[in-house]
Order: structure tokens, then C-alpha cells, then sequence
């Protein structure tokens, strides 16, 4: 028997156990799967990971944790022609691994605290230890069941069969996320080694403070430092994450697995994915250096309206700069075009924008409006002669501070460009020679 | 068309990002803005929210060379779950897609590419099939498909009998009294090896069990030497 058991269990507990066991075994896989995401049965989530073979890989059936080691060495395999490359891919890799795994794996404990699911697991791989199995089980079985009522099948052995492809699509699916999320928290967060007492404490800093920065930030911060003590890092690193959150935060999981209600005593979601990703400091001296560093250029503060913060960025650096706006506008003068930038963006989020409206308040022509911020960006109203060189100046300075904004960003980047794919294409290219800027 | 219509994508990205959730709001911003841009009424504007996501990257890349990297990873992992049969919109999203990739030269080849490179974790699945196992090693496995099956010099010893998937169908040992004749009938007279389906029954099997709900049977035969596993389809849900 390959099930474990602890020996301080009383051995008739230990006998019920066995016997559940064998029980599970001949259970479908999706009760086994009902039972993990629905009753938190861990003796079924150890049943489904030591006996169910729904994997073919290589001419064989594996178990799901050789699959996505298999998917693991084979993402590490396709960069072997560069051997920068196939380090850092090694790391990524190493790290979606952990990640997919914990993602079928780990039921958090119940406690508020965040701890690791595995006791043996490294500290390094803390961004696993909160991930809740049953959430993604749930969303496996929400996926079965659509795809079975689409197609109705009665043989349980054609439904076994049938929950085998699901789930299989759905692991790769996830390990496709997962690679997604580390490459994205290497991008975002870096190891930092902070030398207290003659000790080094390792941490990981988020990208936009550089190492000094967090050095100060540390030093005048956190003085009751114990490098002895038990936790000591997780502490110290969960203050930082809640102090300067970063990117790292942003899951690339689906609507569905996020929008899960979960117990309420998992609060993960709430926890891990805060609601800024951007510097929120009140640390005067962090603030004014991160703008020389490139603070993202938009903040969000509690309770203020996004396009209040939009606009007012916009028209302050439209205002701000009326050198390098069309001579009608410009003549509009430094308070005129702020006025008429803030009422753009105002008519829009009522839905009431009307450009000859808004013309004729502010005394332009409508041919001038329309350039500067027209609702209709074609040629000769021919649909397919729209192009990037015709959107209106305001348009253009507007994608331009959305692209600096790393919320937006990131979000854009895991929603895999629906709809736009075409235009990204043809912005970059494959690369060639398969070379590592990152290094 | 109002003004406000070919720009309904500005407003719908604006409440995302004030929202309390901004990253989670924004997938569903971007799916709503999608939703709307296949009507008719927002034909236009949908046209010119792709340019203007295609500005944002553009200016995005523009900013850092890391970003064209950044972008071009994502583009690496959109083809992976195509690939493998694991994105996650609609088929015509994905046709839309796949299309996309095949109108650009450099990225078809890509797609190619990556296509080949994982070939081990997108080939089908064979069809479901039975292993047997004796003493947790395999002796016998074969598809569903081929049944009637007879699985013959079947010895004493714990069996197991499970779906390729690893679902238990059975597990049970089997000793001499089930697989020698001798042990299960005594003197009885050992009948003519069964020729047809219908002659099980005269075969006298000494274990005859219904897996997956009677969809299947397994019946055990004995035999002077040793005996027999039979497997065929049952009565229901062929």
C-alpha cells in the first residue's frame, strides 16, 4: 500500500483509512474530483494524485505530476540553443513547476496567517504556499460538466475517457499560466541579500526601488531585526510586499478561478492581489526618488475616480505643454485646453461626448476638434482604411500614458491581445537567434 | 453613429481601473469591450479600440526593450495554449487566431515550430483500455475496442484490474480453488474448452463480476493447469 500514515493515528483509524482508501481507488474520476473541490477530501486529492494515470505523454499514462515535469523539461528543452537563456528558463520553469503542482495540490491550512502547504517546501517558493487546490478542482469540474452536457455519453468508460482529455487540457492550460506568472514575477521582483549583523537576510525587492532604496527603506524601518529568529524572513518580506507591492501580484488565472467565493477564512485572493500594484508610500523620501526612477505616472489613491485621475493627467500635461499642440488648441490657452480635456473626458464616461457640442463651446471649428480628439478615426469613412497615424492627438496621448501604467500593462499582457492580435503582430516580430536581453 | 459609441472603449477601460479590483476588473473590461465590439452598434468603435490597444503597445515597447521581450513571450505562451488545445475562449476566437498567426509570415513559422516541439503532449489520447496487473505487475493490457477478451494461464496471486486512467475496476486475490479445476469442482468433469460466448456459462467460471456498473464483465474460468480471465461487454450501456 503506498498511502502513509502518520503513527501517532489510533490503528482503527488507521484501518478506516485503508479501507476509504481501496474505496476511493474505484471511484470515478469525477467524484474523486467532486469530492477535493467540494468536501476538501484530502484523502481522495492523495488517491487522485497516486493512483489516476489521465496523462499520455510519450506513448504512456502518467500520473499528473510527471506530466507537468515533462512539460517542465520540455519548455527548458526548447531554449537549449542559448545557454543564458536556458538558465533563466531552467528558474522560470522550476518555479511553474512548483506553482502547477501547488495548484493541484495545496489545500492552505485553515489558519488566517499564510503558511506552507508543504512543510519541506523552500522559502523561495512562498508564492505557492497559499494557492488552494480546491478552487481550481471546482473550476475542472464546472469545465467537465459543460463539456459533458454539450456531448451526452452514457458509458462510463467513454466519460472516463472524455474526463481524461479535460483535464489534461486543463493542467497544460494551467502550467501554460503558470510559466506566464514567473516569468512575470522575475520581471517584477528581485532577489536582494540584506546584510544585517554580519548576516545576510535574502529577500526578493520589487523592481521599481532599486537596491539601495530598499537598503535605507530597511534600515530605517525595520529595527527589531532577529536573524535568528524562527520566520524572521517572512516577516521581514511580508512587510515589504505590503508596503511596495508589485507586478508579481497579477494572476494570469481565469475570471472564474478568481471570482471563486472561497471559505471565509481564506482570505489569499484579498491578500495576494491588493488592489494597487503602484508605489503607495507615504515615505516622502521613497516617493520623491522613486519619481526620478520612473514611478508609473499615474497613481490610484482609495476612493478616487480613475478618470478624475486620468483626466487630470492628461490635461495637466496637455496644458503643461502647449507648445506642442495644434495652433488652435494652443490659442485656448494653458487653463482653456485643461478645461477642454477634462470636459472631453467627463462627456465620455456619461456616454454624452458630442465633439460638434463641445466645439462650439469652446469656439473651435469642428475640423479642429476632430483632430484633436475625434470620435471617428477613418479615412474618408472606409473602415478599412484606418491606421495608427490617424488617431486624434488627445487618443494618442492617452495610449501613451496607459502604456506606462503597469496595472494596465500587465493586465493587457495576460489577456492574450483578444481581438487586436493582428495589429501586435506586426509591432513585434519572433525573435531571432533566440538571444537573452534579460541578462 | 454617436461619438460617444465609436469610443465606448475609453469609459469601460476608465471604470476598470478605478474599481476595487483593477486587474481582475480589466479581463472583464476587455471581454465586455469584445462582447459589445460583434454587434453592429459597436462595429466601429471595436475597429478602433484594436488600433488603439495596438498604439498602447506599441508605445508600451517603445518605452523598453524589455517590454518587446515581455510581449513577445506572451505571444510565445498565446501559441503554446492554442497548441496544445488549451486557450481558453471560443472556437471562433480561436480560429480568429490561429488565422492570424497563418496571415504573418515570420510568426507562421513560429507557430510551426513551437507546434513540433511539443507534439509529445498534443497527440490523442489512445482509446481507453484495461490493464491487468498481477502482484502489482502488469501482465495483460488492451483497448476496450477489442473485447471479447480471454486472458489465458492466469496463476494464483493478488490481480488488479483498473482503466488506463488508473481507476480500480476491480482488485481481488485469486487463489487455486478459483483457477484449477480440481481445487474449485473436485471430480466434477472439466467441460470442452468454451468455443463461443455463449458456452462461458457451461465453462462454469468460479468468479463472475459486472465492472463499470455492468457496462463490462470479468469472469474467472478454471482450467487443469491454470485458468482463465475472460472479459466482454455487459448487457448495459454497450
Amino acid at each position: 500500500m503506498e498511502h502513509r500514515h502518520s503513527d501517532t493515528i489510533h490503528p482503527n483509524i488507521h484501518e478506516l483509512e485503508t479501507t476509504r482508501w481501496n474505496a476511493l481507488k474505484k471511484e470515478s474520476t469525477i467524484s474523486l474530483i467532486w469530492r477535493i473541490a467540494e468536501d476538501s477530501d484530502t484523502l481522495a486529492l492523495h488517491v487522485f494524485h497516486e493512483t489516476r494515470t489521465l496523462f499520455y505523454c510519450s506513448g504512456r499514462w502518467v500520473r499528473l505530476a510527471e506530466f507537468v515535469r515533462a512539460m517542465k523539461d520540455g519548455s527548458i528543452r526548447r531554449e537549449k540553443e542559448d545557454k543564458f537563456t536556458q538558465s533563466y528558463m531552467s528558474e522560470v520553469s522550476d518555479n511553474a513547476y512548483d506553482l502547477t503542482l501547488a495548484k493541484f495540490r495545496n489545500i492552505p491550512s485553515r489558519n488566517l496567517k499564510p503558511v506552507k502547504a508543504d512543510k519541506n517546501a523552500s522559502d523561495n517558493k512562498r508564492f505557492t504556499w497559499n494557492v488552494d487546490c480546491r478552487k481550481y478542482f471546482k473550476q475542472l469540474l464546472i469545465n467537465i460538466d459543460k463539456e459533458l452536457s454539450e456531448n451526452p455519453i452514457t458509458s462510463e468508460a467513454n466519460i472516463e475517457e472524455e474526463v481524461s482529455r479535460i483535464t489534461t487540457k486543463f493542467v497544460i492550460g494551467h502550467f501554460n499560466k503558470s510559466m506566464k506568472e514567473c516569468k512575470r514575477r522575475d520581471t517584477t521582483s528581485t532577489r536582494y541579500a540584506w546584510e544585517v549583523g554580519g548576516r545576510k537576510i535574502y529577500l526578493f525587492r520589487p523592481s521599481y526601488l532599486t537596491a539601495e532604496q530598499l537598503r535605507k527603506w530597511l534600515e530605517d524601518h525595520i529595527t527589531d531585526v532577529n536573524p535568528d529568529a524562527p520566520h524572521e524572513k517572512d516577516r521581514i518580506q511580508a512587510i515589504i510586499d505590503n508596503k511596495y507591492p508589485c507586478g508579481a501580484n497579477i494572476r494570469t488565472d481565469d475570471l472564474e478561478v478568481f471570482n471563486e467565493s472561497g471559505r471565509e477564512d481564506e482570505s489569499w485572493i484579498v491578500k495576494e492581489f491588493s488592489r494597487n500594484t503602484d508605489v503607495l508610500t507615504d515615505d516622502q523620501e521613497i516617493a520623491d526618488e522613486l519619481k526620478i526612477e520612473g514611478k508609473p505616472p499615474i497613481e490610484y489613491e482609495e476612493g478616487n475616480e480613475f478618470t478624475d485621475r486620468l483626466s487630470d493627467y492628461v490635461a495637466k500635461e496637455k496644458s503643461e505643454n502647449l507648445e506642442n499642440l495644434r495652433p488652435a488648441i494652443g490659442s485656448l490657452g494653458k487653463e482653456g485646453v485643461y478645461n477642454l480635456v477634462k470636459r472631453i473626458f467627463t462627456d465620455m464616461v456619461d456616454g454624452q461626448y458630442n465633439l460638434s457640442e463641445v466645439a462650439r463651446n469652446f469656439n473651435l471649428s469642428k475640423a479642429t476638434m476632430s483632430r484633436f480628439a475625434g470620435s471617428d478615426w477613418r479615412k474618408d469613412e472606409d473602415m478599412k482604411q484606418l491606421s495608427k497615424a490617424d488617431i486624434p492627438d488627445l487618443w494618442i496621448n492617452t495610449t501613451r500614458v496607459l502604456a506606462g501604467n503597469p496595472t494596465l500593462m500587465e493586465t493587457v499582457r495576460s489577456s492574450g491581445f483578444g481581438g487586436y492580435i493582428d495589429d501586435i503582430l506586426t509591432i513585434v516580430g519572433p525573435k531571432e537567434g533566440q538571444k537573452n536581453e534579460r541578462q | 453613429m454617436s461619438d460617444s459609441k465609436r469610443l465606448y472603449f475609453i469609459p469601460i477601460i476608465d471604470n476598470a481601473l478605478s474599481s476595487d479590483n483593477p486587474e481582475v476588473a480589466l479581463m472583464g473590461a476587455f471581454k465586455k469591450i469584445r462582447d459589445r465590439g460583434v454587434t453592429q452598434e459597436y462595429k466601429e468603435g471595436f475597429a478602433q479600440f484594436r488600433l488603439f490597444m495596438g498604439k498602447i503597445v506599441e508605445a508600451y515597447v517603445e518605452n523598453s526593450p524589455d517590454h518587446e521581450q515581455l510581449i513577445r513571450e506572451d505571444i510565445h505562451s498565446l501559441i503554446n495554449d492554442l497548441v496544445t488545445d488549451s486557450f481558453e475562449g471560443s472556437e471562433e476566437e480561436k480560429k480568429a487566431l490561429i488565422e492570424s498567426f497563418a496571415k504573418n509570415d515570420k510568426w507562421q513559422t513560429e507557430y510551426a515550430r513551437i507546434k513540433s516541439e511539443l507534439a509529445d503532449f498534443i497527440e490523442p489520447h489512445p482509446p481507453m483500455g484495461i490493464e491487468v496487473l498481477k502482484d502489482g505487475e502488469p501482465i495483460a493490457s488492451f483497448a476496450i475496442t477489442e473485447m471479447p477478451i480471454k486472458l489465458m494461464n492466469i496463476d494464483p496471486g493478488q490481480y488488479i484490474i483498473r482503466l488506463s486512467t488508473g481507476r480500480v475496476l476491480w482488485e481481488d486475490q485469486l487463489l487455486k480453488t478459483h483457477l484449477i479445476w480440481l481445487d474449485a469442482y473436485g471430480d466434477e468433469d472439466l467441460p470442452m474448452a468454451a468455443k463461443t460466448e455463449e458456452d462461458d456459462i457451461a465453462a462454469r467460471p468460479t468468479v463472475s463480476d459486472p465492472l463499470l456498473g455492468g457496462e463490462l464483465t470479468m469472469a474467472v474460468i478454471p482450467g487443469l493447469k491454470s485458468g482463465e480471465i475472460r472479459f466482454n461487454h455487459g448487457k448495459q450501456k454497450r
